[in-house]
């Protein structure tokens, strides 16, 4: 029976409570019904429901480098095709870097959702799907020169069509990715989530009829907008401006740089990133989108950290981004882009930060650890006979702000997803974690310092495994802000079987670049030590209150000879 | 903006694999494109906030786009 909802103030509450829980469910149904580790542990993945012309209405974004991707590819989709393109039972699937989506990995998933025949809606959701192919097992091709040594590449195109099976496809991406096994679970834990957000979206419109909702939704976006704009107007007007610098590209040994201009006028924010460097040989160029989602990452946290916005295609609306083509923050075909995502775009966050920090000063924070920290490895499992492969990341820590330390061991904040529990992994791949802490010393230094990035000692237990990493911060520290120190560096290290001491892979194995390498082949016996980047420090560390240090170095945090180096502080017990 | 602008549908073959992008902002131009006429000539940018980004922002900042 069809209920009456007024929209007002009450009434939108409701409707957008209804359609945010819709995406909730649908983001439970992806965790508990998937295959990897990634999904089910790490949530990387994030789901949503749009309106018939493509506009986000409701979220769940377990991973925000995926929101400035999402409310845009379902419009460009619908724009390339047209809306004839789309059939009830429907399930459409994507994960070309140059057409939307974040890097190879990310798979945006969409089914239109009819009722007695006219379009009404869409349900979608995008996540990391833990191996595609190309040249790496877990599909991180560090050294990766072109798109097509990273996996395999979908344009739009129908995984169901009509309901049913579009088989060819299915066995040409099954047939191509290491973990066909997990494809096909993965996958169908995305289409019973969209099922659901299909089926859910339904009962809504029968339940308040189709015109209340949609006209429901448009005043929550609009609402969202305004509420933005606001936002931004409490923002003093001017041009903030800031530079990072890159390590390497995972290809040569060259840095790169980024520059931002951050454009405050009125209502509005425009993000600038004219002169940055030309995309890189390596795979550590961004896609369009992913730029975009930095800068609503940044935008967010310095406008709405709390999230009291409701998010849709409204609160987007008042920021705009440049992103020259061809650059490092927006990849022309055919140059890869896997780690751009991971590892640019937490440092682009920071560095709109930072540039918002001359505006904004008390909103703002220094430098995270900025590294995803990946590693990725696969073979033959000696204990199930089967291929197995696996994508595994890290937390770092984060920056310190003005009115608190770091969080220690944070995943990074472009993909907020979780670690793996060490149970999950021991039970799921040939590699014992012999230890596993919090990094002493790796927080910056600073009246609110960083937080503690984290170490990790595994052996290898399998006779041999393919291994890969994409790492960064190694050379370059995460910058601290107004006087804070800068967070520790990263460390990745080797110690074959049957030696003693720890050495850097570009020393071993004679890779380009030491935290950026592809496919070296490991030895059971064999061990890993890496050491993730801490958060940088926020402000001078010698007006960080003494009982704050003393407790930091009673708990371990901090060495008695960094506190008093840097905090002049020595522990009189 | 300029008030002359319009929408152009882009016609390309199925098999066509290239994208093309917005010279302003970077965005994809998918399916249609925005055209208008400047004082530099006719322009084709992504949607029509792009051409009200290019006249307050893009131009003065980075000087004029040529077709």
């Amino acid at each position: 029976m069809t209920r009456t909802l007024e929209l007002d103030t009450v009434g939108l509450h409701v409707l957008h409570n209804a359609l945010a829980n819709i995406a909730a469910e649908m983001a439970l149904v992806m965790m508990k019904t998937s295959y990897s580790t990634i999904f089910n542990e790490g949530l990387d993945f994030s789901t949503v429901l749009l309106d018939r012309d493509g506009q986000l209405i409701a979220e769940k974004n377990y991973t925000p480098s995926m929101m400035g991707a999402i409310p845009h590819t379902v419009r460009w989709t619908l724009e390339e095709f047209g809306a004839d393109f789309f059939e009830p039972g429907d399930v459409v699937v994507h994960n070309d870097p140059y057409r939307g989506n974040c890097h190879l990995p990310e798979h945006m998933m969409m089914k239109p959702i009819f009722l007695d025949g006219e379009l009404i809606a869409f349900a979608g959701n995008m996540g990391h799907v833990a191996e595609v192919g190309g040249k790496a097992p877990g599909s991180f091709a560090s050294d990766a020169t072109e798109v097509y040594q990273e996996g395999l590449r979908l344009p739009p195109v129908k995984l169901i069509e009509g309901g049913r099976y579009n088989q060819h496809l299915w066995r040409v991406v099954l047939a191509n990715h290491r973990t066909p096994r997990n494809t096909w679970g993965d996958f169908h834990a995305m289409i019973g989530s969209l099922n659901v957000g299909e089926a859910r979206m339904l009962e809504l419109v029968k339940r308040y009829d189709l015109d209340t909702v949609v006209r429901g939704a448009k005043a929550v976006a609009d609402y969202s907008e305004r509420r933005m704009r606001a936002e931004i107007a409490e923002l003093p007007d001017g041009t903030y401006r800031a530079e990072l610098e890159v390590e390497d590209d995972g290809v040569t040994t060259e840095p790169f740089r980024v520059k931002v201009a951050v454009v405050i006028r009125g209502d509005e924010v425009i993000v600038d990133f004219t002169g940055t460097d030309p995309q890189v040989r390596g795979p550590m160029n961004c896609t369009w989108v992913v730029a975009v989602s930095a800068a609503y990452n940044a935008l967010f946290c310095v406008t709405d950290p709390e999230m009291l916005i409701p998010r849709n295609s409204g609160c987007y609306r008042p920021i705009r981004v440049i992103a020259p083509p061809g650059s490092v923050v927006n990849v022309r075909h055919p140059g890869p882009s896997v780690g751009g995502n991971t590892d640019l775009q937490p440092k682009l966050i920071d560095l709109l930060i930072r540039a918002l920090s001359q505006a904004v000063p008390e909103l703002t924070a220094a430098a995270h650890g900025g590294s995803s920290s990946n590693l990725l490895f696969g073979g033959v499992h000696p204990e199930t006979g089967r291929y197995y492969s696996n994508y595994h990341f890290d937390g770092t820590g984060t920056g310190g702000t003005a009115r608190k330390d770091g969080n220690d061991g944070e995943i990074t904040r472009h993909s907020n997803c979780r670690n793996t529990p060490i149970e999950v992994f021991e039970t799921r791949y040939p590699l014992l974690t012999l230890e596993h802490g919090l990094a002493r010393d790796s927080g910056g230094a600073g009246r609110r310092r960083g937080g503690l990035g984290t170490y990790r000692m595994l052996r290898v237990t399998a006779p041999e495994i393919t291994f890969s990493a994409l790492f960064d911060r190694m050379k370059i520290a995460p910058p601290g802000l107004f006087g804070g120190h800068d967070g520790g560096t990263s460390e990745l290290l080797v110690q074959r079987a049957g030696e003693r001491g720890f050495r850097r892979f570009d020393e071993v194995f004679g890779v380009a670049s030491p935290t950026k390498f592809t496919n070296v082949v490991l030895r059971e016996g064999d061990e890993l030590l890496y050491r993730t980047p801490g958060g940088a420090g926020f402000a001078d560390p010698r007006e960080r209150e003494i009982d704050l240090v003393r407790e930091d170095v009673l708990e371990g945090w901090i060495s008695r000879e960094a506190a008093k180096r840097d905090y002049g502080f020595e522990l009189d017990v | 903006v300029t008030g002359n602008g319009r929408w152009i549908e882009l016609r390309l073959p199925w098999h066509e694999t290239n994208v093309e992008n917005c010279p302003v902002c970077g965005k994809l131009i998918a399916g249609r494109a925005w055209e208008f006429d400047a004082s530099e000539g006719t322009l084709r940018v992504c949607e029509p906030d792009c051409e009200q980004l290019y006249l307050s922002y893009y131009r003065g900042a980075h000087g004029p786009l040529t077709r």
